[in-house]
């Protein structure tokens, strides 16, 4: 991570006192400050905007596109930095709010564990597993990331016993090593939450369409559902411009696995078209812009 | 139970999951993507082989050494049926 103003109050010793001290509203308003000024100073942050005003931007009026733009911004700040402050609010157990917890405690009565699909490279998707824990549910999450490494430790030692992070990368054998856990997973009742990849090509029916643009769900994750039998809810991690952030669980897809990838598509795309700023895949479709 | 048997019963749980290989007279079954059994088709052979047979696979028993082929599948579950407990 880039040394920044917040980063040196999280992780200098001397000032973590003061750091605990700052409460999520204040961390916002700091936050929106500093980017709100970046954007007009900070040579970089044109640089960082380009892919987003030129994907978005056809499709936006020019004040909504300068607001959304500074959202952007913010949300790659806050996306790098929320994990610093994780440790410093413990204590706030109902901070992200989470709003459908009733279709998560329906779904978990049937005793057959819930799988929570988010947007890949969407959203606050990374706070997801961590608040749940909190709150005392087990979660798997499952990601392409160390297993054990320092992106698990910064949420806290608790955070990592409730809650485990799988790689999903490797060979064929590593993928089905790790398709048996979340299977066995699922068995014990337990949440696994998974942020499934897109890809260029693939089924027609599995298609996320979004400003002229399309990627490509990856079918074999909606077979592995159905095989489990769990009930799959669909999860997004969303935040607005005063820092409020809340995970937002959906009603379960319902169907077969085409079904169920037909309907997790339409909501996908319907989030990447209703909140563009919180996308990450901004600057890999701009630069593929000449295959529009 | 001897090897026969454990094949037989393997090839119809393997025919069962990628029917396309019931027309084939010798299954030659090759679990990996150029097989014809992509991961998760061949998680429900694990399954089924659970249950066909009431062996527990670990996590470490998931290895091509054990799983590879109709052959190396019969072995595997040969020796899991020996396994004690």
């Amino acid at each position: 991570m880039k040394l920044t103003l917040m980063s040196l109050l999280y992780t200098t010793p001397a000032f973590r006192p003061i750091a605990r001290q700052i409460t999520p509203f204040l961390f916002f308003r700091m936050t929106l400050c500093s980017v709100t000024i970046a954007s007009y100073f900070w040579p970089h942050a044109k640089k960082l905007l380009r892919p987003f005003r030129g994907v978005v931007g056809e499709n936006l009026a020019a004040k909504e596109l300068r607001v959304r733009s500074r959202r952007y911004l913010l949300f790659l700040r806050l996306f790098k930095e929320l994990e610093l402050t994780w440790s410093s609010w413990e204590k706030r157990t109902h901070w992200p709010l989470i709003e459908g917890e009733t279709y998560l405690k329906n779904a978990m009565a049937d005793h057959k564990g819930v799988v929570l699909l988010s947007c890949h490279n969407f959203g606050f998707s990374k706070l997801v597993a961590p608040s749940l824990s909190r709150r005392g549910y087990q979660v798997l999450r499952g990601g392409s990331g160390k297993k054990d490494g320092r992106r698990v430790k910064r949420w806290g030692k608790d955070c990592e016993i409730a809650w485990k992070y799988l790689d999903q990368r490797g060979d064929y054998w590593h993928r089905l090593r790790t398709l048996k856990i979340i299977k066995s997973a699922l068995g014990q009742n337990h949440i696994v939450h998974i942020s499934p990849r897109a890809y260029d090509r693939g089924e027609e029916e599995m298609a996320v369409v979004f400003f002229k643009r399309k990627y490509y769900l990856d079918s074999r994750w909606f077979r592995l559902f159905q095989l489990c039998g769990a009930p799959v809810l669909p999860c997004f991690a969303i935040g607005n411009s005063d820092g409020e952030i809340k995970i937002v669980i959906q009603a379960p897809l319902l169907g077969d696995a085409k079904a169920m990838a037909k309907q997790f598509a339409e909501i996908q795309g319907d989030y990447l078209i209703k909140y563009p700023e919180l996308g990450r895949l901004w600057k890999s479709v701009y630069l593929n812009r000449s295959q529009w | 139970m001897d090897d026969a048997q454990i094949k037989n019963r393997v090839i119809r749980l393997v025919r069962n999951i990628v029917p396309e290989s019931a027309n084939s007279a010798q299954v030659f079954v090759q679990l990996g993507e150029e097989g014809g059994f992509d991961s998760v088709l061949a998680l429900e052979l694990l399954l089924a082989l659970e249950t066909e047979f009431g062996i527990v696979m670990n996590d470490d028993d998931v290895q091509p050494q054990n799983l590879a082929s109709v052959d190396r599948i019969v072995s595997f579950v040969k020796a899991a049926l020996a396994r004690p407990g």
